[in-house]
């Protein structure tokens, strides 16, 4: 395991210079620190503005310990750092005017932070930083199966290995406005940045022999994407001007070799070749926005975007143009019209033949085009408030989708349509009581991908009623509907198209929520989710057949089922003016299922028990803290998580962390 | 590759842009007074027609039940717009609230510190003033919208076509201007402002798989623009695979191997709130992929089913041998792009 953390610096360079600037900012506070009772209230002369405004320093800062204890897989723990660690925070608004500074500032480990900082000059030079870091534990797939060497073996070169990668990203804006003149200029600059090691899986050879491979892979991917910008408003008139620049960076490590067995149809001689290639990308784009005063009765808004992307290990490159208009009418308070248009023009250019270089071999193979598209969409809303107790909505929208170049990608249409139609109402028949229906049908004209339907149905009800203002309920529920006919498979061997087979879908999904203000001290929120998704669909297998090939054989009618249950209760109870106590607990079990016929009779196997799920998580949260004074607070906040993985048993692991702090109020 | 018909419209762009610039000249910018919709609403965000405007000061200068709102504006960006010089939009409470000579009228310093002595609270006539609470969401926006439809970050481009704008959501439902002097919405307190309204989405969270949203170290706004935008559902970027590639650049591409034109949208195999299965996918491997893909081959040329271990191998987890999914720059033993190598 290795954890290394390059943006410490950048972390305590953004903190050291706002504590600089928040000490320079006191310190010319302290010197202009004026009559609070003339600043605050006194009454000026007639028709002057009294700008000598004090505003009092406020925040906390609080220090503590973290201490972490977790056991067997790291899922219950997925986003925590796994080790104990020193812990501090930080808020400050300040404001010595005509600066003002702000920190809200979380620091649980060397990996996992939270940031914001914010520094103005009247309202003509504002800069905000944004930096988190959070670090993500990484399952590991097992590899233990006994496979049929020669032909089929497993190997994790890395066996008991634990993964997790470390991200960070520091999101900075700069705006500068012009003192005397409606224009602004602006810069953001994101940086991203992921370290750390993950598992690589991978084949080596193609079916026989197929040697199935899992390693450690270091990795330290950078990206950097900068903003420039200027915009300004001429009248009713208001444009901007921006240009992006985005790079990424795969660091040292971004090609694998490996020694390959050799290949027959076509031809490949053993060597050692790359595999899972990281590339380098970069990409830059243009893009001017102009639109008419949103306080007009009629406002339209028009975007032409440039994108152009490309790939410095392969050279692939891609240009996209993006157009856009948005119209509002509010004809009268009663009623809106809206008018949106969306147009994107991809033009992929991918070289006609790749080389790949082993020690010892150089193969060339030609590559099929990269598929180029235009879409166009037109969506048309409109909204009728009959009074304050209706609302309508209705919308129409077409998308259409024209791909060039799709001759060698024999299952993909050259043209998708879809046509979608919403009606929505807005009902409150009383004042404790606000509903909201919405339907949405589709219709897709030579749909792309299985997972695609030809019609879909979606309904929502959503429902809040309030019978106290200590009580209130909200209720959710939707469900959606799918179904397609035809589905669309490629055959192995021979290639040929296969359009046959149905799916249905069905997403239930609810939620339930109770809120209570029990007392003026004690609230209570208690939950419940729902969701399921259910799909049947045909699905299509190779059956080889002596003298023909693969043909294919149907498993009609296969389902596949997930389901989850969520229940979570939330209590904030304050027992004593000077002691906060916050708990909640959730606890939520999710279960799958995949059915599957023995498609060719007698085998030794059911493929859902390779995709079994079946699992509960329940976490706890308490936190309590007591107020020692005006300035002092001291508090605890515990965690635990328990994940138990039913089906395989892998996963199953907890955590505890509890941290203990003390706070300075200032 | 550019063609000469995209050079074209750039330039026919940059041209339109031009022409517009020049015929309105930088005098009648700042001139230019706010372009109040149609009547109407004018009625319902001017305020009451017969009063007068009286400045801040006035109206609060003898009643000290505002002083903390009056100050946390005071000291907040906007309060640098209560003076002329700083050649911005002048901002003052009947900016929002309407004239205020009606609401204190009879009213004078002297008379609430008299009655202050006697303990009794002198109440202006505050029914006088913009009802803002009752207005409609349009109107209720458009308060905002008189000096906000320019802004330093353009991102309210969208916003009258936006989810939110057609939807009846106005700037009050997420900014209270006098919460402080910070009138940012930190991206901290966006989750918990969003979940207020979007409740299912919290509970999606929730689930075993799923970005660290509650965590609090992944935010609404890093995917999402509640200003609206091009795309739909309001995110951040335009399209869903540029707000993606944000935070996992290296699926960015473009590869010489795309998965067709699949992964230009994300959420064709994951689900980006939360999600039963891992890697916040729509349904597990090998389901996921046999839903467009035929399986391997399942019987020995023999003719006999094949035998379980190599059925485990092909149809345990897809990605085991189908690696680089998001695209790959290298050719399979195949030949082919089949994502293995």
């Amino acid at each position: 395991m290795r954890y290394k953390y390059k943006n410490t610096t950048c972390f305590c360079s953004v903190f050291m210079g706002m504590v600089v600037l928040c000490c320079v900012g006191g310190t010319a506070l302290a010197a202009e620190d004026p009559d609070p009772q003339q600043a605050t209230g006194a009454p000026g002369e007639s028709g002057l503005e009294d700008l000598s405004v004090y505003y009092e320093t406020e925040g906390a800062f609080s220090v503590g310990y973290r201490w972490l204890s977790s056991a067997d897989s790291l899922k219950a723990a997925e986003y925590i750092y796994p080790h104990s660690s020193a812990t501090f925070a930080l808020d400050l608004l300040s404001c010595p005017l005509p600066y003002r500074y702000h920190i809200n500032a979380e620091y649980l480990s060397s990996y996992d932070f939270y940031s914001d900082a914010g520094f103005a000059y009247k309202d003509l030079i504002l800069f905000r930083d944004i930096l988190v870091g959070v670090h993500h534990n990484l399952n590991h797939y097992t590899y233990q199966y006994s496979g049929e060497p020669p032909a089929l073996t497993y190997t994790d070169r890395n066996a008991g290995e634990k993964y997790n990668t470390d991200f960070t990203s520091n999101l900075l804006s700069l705006r500068l406005k012009a003192p005397d003149f409606p224009f602004h200029t602006f810069l953001t600059h994101r940086h991203i940045e992921q370290d750390g090691m993950i598992q690589q899986r991978y084949l080596l050879g193609y079916f026989d022999p197929a040697y199935k491979v899992s390693q450690s892979r270091d990795i330290d991917w950078q990206s950097n994407a900068v903003k420039l910008g200027a915009n300004s408003h001429a009248g009713p008139l208001e444009l901007e001007y921006a240009y992006d620049n985005a790079r990424f960076k795969p660091g040292p490590d971004n090609i694998l070799y490996d020694s390959y067995p050799a290949a027959g149809d076509p031809v490949r001689p053993a060597d050692i070749y790359p595999h899972n290639v990281v590339p380098e990308t970069e990409s830059s784009a243009h893009s001017v926005k102009l639109h008419s005063s949103h306080t007009g009765g009629l406002v339209t808004a028009a975007t032409l975007s440039n994108l152009t992307q490309k790939n410095n290990y392969s050279h692939a490159e891609s240009t996209t143009w993006k157009g856009a208009l948005d119209c509002s009418w509010i004809l009268d308070p009663a009623v809106g019209l809206f008018f949106k248009y969306r147009h994107k023009t991809i033009d992929m250019d991918t070289p006609d033949t790749v080389t790949l270089v082993g020690l010892n071999n150089t193969l060339n193979y030609t590559v099929r085009q990269g598929i180029s598209s235009d879409q166009d969409v037109f969506s048309l809303s409109t909204r009728y408030r009959q009074s304050r107790m209706l609302s309508l909505f209705a919308s129409y929208e077409f998308s259409h989708l024209e791909r060039q170049d799709v001759e060698d990608w024999v299952v993909l249409p050259e043209r998708s349509d879809i046509h979608t139609l919403n009606v929505t109402a807005h009902v409150k028949p009383m004042d404790k009581v606000n509903i909201k229906a919405r339907y949405e049908y589709k219709n897709y004209d030579n749909p792309a991908y299985n997972i695609s339907p030809d019609a879909s149905n979606k309904l929502l009800l959503t429902t809040t009623y309030t019978p106290a203002s200590w009580f209130s309920i909200y209720l959710q529920y939707i469900l959606s509907l799918t179904e397609r006919n035809s589905l669309r498979y490629l055959n192995s061997s021979p290639a040929i198209m296969l359009e046959e087979g149905e799916r249905d879908g069905r997403h239930d999904q609810f939620l339930a929520s109770l809120s209570t203000e029990l007392s003026a001290t004690l609230n209570l929120t208690a939950s419940w989710y729902y969701q399921r998704w259910d799909v049947d669909q045909d699905l299509a297998y190779g059956k080889w057949q002596a003298g023909v090939g693969d043909l294919p054989y149907w498993d009609y009618g296969s389902s596949y089922t997930d389901e989850c249950n969520s229940f979570s209760l939330a209590l904030h109870y304050l027992p004593r003016p000077d002691i906060t106590l916050v708990a909640g607990v959730t606890y939520t079990m999710i279960e799958g299922e995949y059915g599957y016929e023995d498609v060719v009779g007698g085998a030794p196997f059911a493929l859902s028990s390779f995709s079994a799920l079946k699992a509960n998580e329940t976490s706890l949260s308490l936190e309590i803290g007591k107020m020692l004074s005006r300035e002092w607070e001291v508090g605890i906040k515990s965690y635990v998580d328990l994940y138990n993985d039913r089906a395989y048993d892998v996963l199953d692991g907890k955590v505890f962390t509890t941290i203990l702090n003390v706070k300075r109020y200032f | 590759m550019y063609t000469t018909k995209h050079l074209l419209a750039g330039k026919a762009c940059l041209l339109m842009v031009v022409v517009v610039t020049f015929f309105c000249s930088c005098t009648g910018l700042k001139e230019s007074k706010p372009i109040l919709p149609i009547r109407e609403y004018e009625k319902m965000i001017v305020g009451n027609l017969y009063a007068d405007y009286v400045g801040t000061q006035n109206c609060l200068a003898a009643c000290h039940e505002h002083d903390k709102l009056k100050l946390s504006f005071d000291a907040s960006t906007m309060g640098v717009q209560l003076k002329k010089e700083s050649g911005m939009p002048l901002v003052d409470c009947e900016s929002c609230h309407g004239p205020g000579s009606l609401a204190i009228k009879g009213l004078s310093p002297e008379l609430v510190e008299e009655n202050a002595k006697q303990g009794i609270k002198t109440a202006c006539d505050f029914k006088s003033l913009i009802d803002l609470k009752n207005l409609p969401a349009t109107a209720q926006s458009l308060i905002c919208l008189k000096c906000h439809t320019a802004n330093a970050t353009f991102n309210l481009h969208n916003w009258n076509a936006g989810p939110h704008a057609v939807n009846e959501v106005s700037c009050f439902e997420c900014h209270d201007i006098h919460a402080g002097p910070d009138l940012k919405v930190t991206p901290l307190a966006s989750g918990k402002l969003c979940f207020s309204c979007h409740k299912s989405a919290q509970a999606q969270f929730s689930l075993p798989s799923h970005h660290p949203v509650k965590e609090g170290r992944v935010f609404c706004v890093d995917c999402h623009s509640p200003h609206g935008g091009f795309a739909d559902q309001g995110l951040l970027q335009d399209s869903v695979k540029e707000t993606c590639v944000l935070c996992h650049p290296e699926k960015r591409g473009p590869f010489l191997y795309e998965h067709a034109d699949v992964t230009e949208d994300c959420l064709n195999c994951h689900t980006a709130h939360g999600s039963v299965n891992s890697k916040l996918l729509n349904a597990r491997e090998p389901f996921l992929c046999l839903q467009c893909h035929e399986g391997h081959r399942l019987n020995t040329s023999a003719g006999a089913s094949i035998s379980a271990d190599r059925a485990r191998a092909f149809y345990t987890r897809c990605s085991d041998c189908h690696s680089t999914l998001h695209g790959s720059d290298v050719p399979s033993t195949s030949g082919h792009g089949r994502f293995s190598q």
